[in-house]
This record gives C-alpha cells, sequence and structure tokens, in this order.
C-alpha cells in the first residue's frame, strides 16, 4: 500500500490552472460587488408599502432556489426561441447566478439592518434640523453597513466557493481545469490536493480579515 | 432673568391638543417662554410632558391648536406651517437617552449639524464645536466614540451638539433621568453652562425635570403639567410655597414633606 505522489504531471497545467484561477476571480468578485450594490438598492424598494411584500415575496422565492439550478435555469433557458437572441456564455451564466443569489441575500440582510438602525438615533439627528436625506448619508447607511458588514463577508467566501459550480455548465474555473487534467493524466488526488490549495489560498485571508473585523472597535461604533 | 409680561414670548403654544388612539395626552394647552427664560415643566410620568416638546419640534403633530416661534406661526390648527426641519433648526430637543450619532467621534457629533444644517465649512463648524465642548467640559473626549463614553459625558455631548446650533429655543427631556446621582451632578452644571454660553441671552429653555430641586433653582418659572394642560405655574423661587391647587400640593407633598 501506498500512494506515489505526482505532482510533476501537473507542470504542463500550470498556465490551464492559472487562467482557471482568474475565472474563479472574476466570478466571486464580479458577483459579490454587483450583487452586494443592487442588493443595496433593492433593500429600500423591499421595504415599500405596496410593492415591497410582492418583491419581498419574489425575493424570497429566488433564495429558496440553489444557486446551481439558477446557473442551469440561466444557461439552458431557450434565449433564441423566446427572446430572440444569442444565448450566453458559461461564464456569463454562471456569474448572472452567482450575483442574482448575492442581490437576494444583501437586500434582506440590508432590510433588516435598516430596521435595525435605532430610532433613538434618528431622532436625535431629527430633532438637530438634519434633513432626511443626510440623515441617511451620515447615520443611517453608516450603521447599516456596520450591521450587514461581517454577515456579507461570509457571503463573499460562500461565492468564491459556489464559483465552483461554474463547471458544472462549462465554465473554465479551477474545478473545470482539475478536471480536465484528471481525464487527461488520469491522476486525481494531486488534481484535487491542487484545487483545495487554491480555494484555501483564496479563503483563508478574507476568513482572517472577517475574524478581525469581528473583534474590531470599528464595528462597536454602532446603535 | 424672570419673565416680564410686555416682553413678546418667544415660544408660545395656544390651544394645543393632542391623543394616541383613544388616549387624550394634551387638552386645549397654553403655555409661553420669553426670550432669556428657563421654564421648568414638571409633572406625573404619562402626564403629556414629553408629548408637549415632540409637538413644539414637529416630531410629533398635535391635533389642533397653534404654535408660534417669536410670534410667527409655525403651528396652525395643529398643522406645520414649515418643514419639520426648518422649525427643528430653532427649537431643538435633547433627549433622556442621549441619542448620539455612534459612528462618528464626540467632535462629528456636535460639529455635523452645524455643517449640514447650517451650512457652515467643516473647519469653522469644528472650531465652534470644540469651543461649545470647552464649556462643557467635554474637550478631552472630542476624538472618543460614544461606545466609549460615559453616560455623563454622552449627556454633555448631547447638550453640546444642540448648544453649538444657537437655537432660540433649547428643550431638555429630563435628561439627567437616565443617570446616576453622581452623574446627575454633573450634568446639571451642564445645563448652567448653557445659560452661559448664550451668548444672545435670548436663548428660551424648557426643561422637563423630576428633579424638583433643580427646577426651582435653575428655572426662572415652574409649570405643573396636569390632565394635559398647564395646571398651575408660578416664579420658580415661589412655586413649591405658593402653589395653590389641591393636584399642585398633592403632586409636590412628597417632596416638599420630605425636605
Amino acid at each position: 500500500m501506498g500512494y506515489d505522489w505526482d505532482f510533476r504531471l501537473f507542470a504542463p497545467y500550470l498556465h490551464a490552472f492559472l487562467r482557471g484561477l482568474w475565472v474563479t476571480i472574476e466570478l466571486s468578485v464580479i458577483s459579490s460587488v454587483v450583487g452586494t450594490v443592487l442588493g443595496f438598492v433593492l433593500a429600500p424598494a423591499l421595504r415599500m408599502r405596496y410593492l415591497g411584500p410582492v418583491l419581498s415575496v419574489l425575493n424570497d422565492a429566488v433564495r429558496a432556489v440553489p444557486v446551481l439550478v439558477l446557473m442551469l435555469f440561466f444557461y439552458y433557458f431557450p434565449y433564441v426561441q423566446v427572446l430572440g437572441i444569442e444565448p450566453p456564455s458559461a461564464f456569463a451564466a454562471a456569474a448572472a447566478a452567482l450575483t442574482l443569489a448575492q442581490i437576494n441575500f444583501t437586500a434582506e440582510i440590508v432590510r433588516g439592518a435598516i430596521d435595525g438602525v435605532s430610532q433613538k438615533t434618528i431622532l436625535g439627528a431629527r430633532s438637530l434640523g438634519l434633513k432626511e436625506v443626510t440623515i441617511w448619508r451620515y447615520v443611517m447607511i453608516p450603521d447599516v453597513i456596520r450591521q450587514v458588514l461581517p454577515t456579507l463577508v461570509a457571503f463573499y467566501i460562500g461565492n468564491i466557493k459556489l464559483s465552483s459550480l461554474a463547471s458544472v455548465i462549462g465554465g473554465e474555473d479551477v474545478v473545470f481545469v482539475a478536471r480536465l487534467a484528471v481525464s487527461q493524466t488520469f491522476r486525481s488526488l494531486e488534481a484535487w490536493v491542487i484545487v483545495a490549495a487554491i480555494y484555501i489560498g483564496l479563503v483563508l485571508p478574507l476568513t482572517i480579515f472577517a475574524r478581525r473585523l469581528e473583534r474590531s472597535e470599528w464595528l462597536l461604533r454602532r446603535s | 432673568m424672570a419673565a416680564s409680561p410686555i416682553i413678546e414670548p418667544r415660544l408660545s403654544v395656544r390651544g394645543l391638543s393632542k391623543s394616541y388612539g383613544s388616549a387624550r395626552v394634551l387638552t386645549d394647552l397654553n403655555f409661553v417662554a420669553s426670550p432669556g427664560e428657563t421654564v421648568a415643566i414638571i409633572g406625573r410620568s404619562g402626564s403629556g410632558k414629553s408629548t408637549l416638546l415632540r409637538c413644539l419640534t414637529l416630531l410629533d403633530l398635535p391635533d389642533s391648536g397653534d404654535a408660534y416661534l417669536d410670534e410667527q406661526k409655525y403651528v396652525a390648527s395643529g398643522k406645520p406651517l414649515y418643514q419639520p426641519w426648518e422649525v427643528r433648526r430653532n427649537i431643538v430637543l435633547v433627549f433622556q437617552d442621549f441619542n448620539l450619532f455612534p459612528n462618528m467621534t464626540v467632535l462629528r457629533n456636535i460639529s455635523l449639524a452645524l455643517e449640514k444644517a447650517r451650512g457652515l465649512s467643516r473647519r469653522e463648524a469644528a472650531a465652534r464645536s470644540e469651543e461649545c465642548a470647552r464649556l462643557l467640559g467635554i474637550d478631552h473626549v472630542l476624538d472618543r466614540y460614544p461606545f466609549s463614553l460615559s453616560g455623563g459625558q454622552a449627556q454633555r455631548c448631547a447638550l453640546a451638539r444642540a448648544m453649538v446650533l444657537e437655537p432660540k429655543v433649547f428643550l431638555l427631556d429630563e435628561i439627567t433621568s437616565a443617570l446616576d446621582p453622581e452623574t446627575v451632578v454633573n450634568v446639571v452644571e451642564a445645563m448652567r453652562g448653557l445659560r452661559k454660553a448664550d451668548k444672545s441671552g435670548r436663548m428660551a429653555i424648557v426643561v422637563v425635570t423630576h428633579l424638583m430641586h433643580f427646577a426651582e433653582d435653575f428655572a426662572d418659572r415652574i409649570a405643573f403639567l396636569h390632565d394635559g394642560s398647564i395646571h398651575e405655574e408660578l416664579p420658580a423661587k415661589q412655586f413649591f410655597r405658593n402653589c395653590e391647587k389641591p393636584e399642585t400640593q398633592k403632586f409636590i407633598s412628597a417632596f416638599v414633606n420630605r425636605f
């Protein structure tokens, strides 16, 4: 018994792995950034009197769907027949699914955070003659960001890992490259060790950041 | 600085009423504060003291009644005639629980409204804020954040934040009620500082308080709020000896008998 490790076989794939790494990074960053921005935009709409409940139900429904299913939906949707447009690339479909999921979650937690801003703090701001827009800009939004940031960082870590699902529809991320390398070298253990190392390298700094954030004094400056 | 009947009132309220659902809180209330005058409002918990202050600053809207600032009507039959923020730039309210901005330093807490509501430059706002902080004895905590302040420091910060705006009317809503006795002394001192900081000498102060000694000593006039309106009011120094109505005497009896 014993396993003969051989990473040299993967030397020719170095370039492919780097490209895959870049795709993984792109998918994670695009979905995290765009999803967060759009989620912040959607959150106030969820609190609107009539539109809010409708949007909330929609948001909850989409949130119930696994990201993989969203990806398959976006990728295999009959674009030409229904919309008369060219179907998107696997990368675009994966990015759209991840972004949508991030929008859902961001909107939900931001909505809760807006409601969570202390009414006393808002009252204090009003009593000084500040306009509502000023209160949002200088008091509400900073407080909301403090409330949601730790949760958002957890989602960003999740996005890095979820981006591996793109390989299912042909997105050329690190997992896709590993599967390709395994099929050609017939060595799977080394390939997946490499992939695991890449994810550890991506996620660990964020985990450390998240832990520092949790303990930071900056977080205490909230209502 | 006693009230003179000839001076036009700084703040006046006529026939103010306010209900929450079926609960009538204020009933046809009339109230006047003159320039430079300090009025203490006393009364039982739930007698409508806070509601009155909230209506005066349009944080709550009265159901009916008029309110005037320097003879200028700003509430007519319960309807505001100005944007709430326009009114609150002249009539500021400080709360029991400080209500500071948690994400800002003490300095920024004080200077923000100067800058954003009064349009001062950042530097000018900071300079005035520092001066005001010095008057209230919190100039050593200007860089700190609210979470790290003691109750007394936080309340003095709240006072400075309002005072720096040089309001025409300064409303204080039981601002010592959340503090321990030692800190109360400290904040009461700061309130005396407000008078010194009022360069115009025309700022009216209306203070809702449960501190009877403080009311007697600090205010020019004491008004007893009962059943939703001002039941009895007298110059502060005479109030506890000369009040005549049975409800007033009953309310203050605990205080008078003990001291």
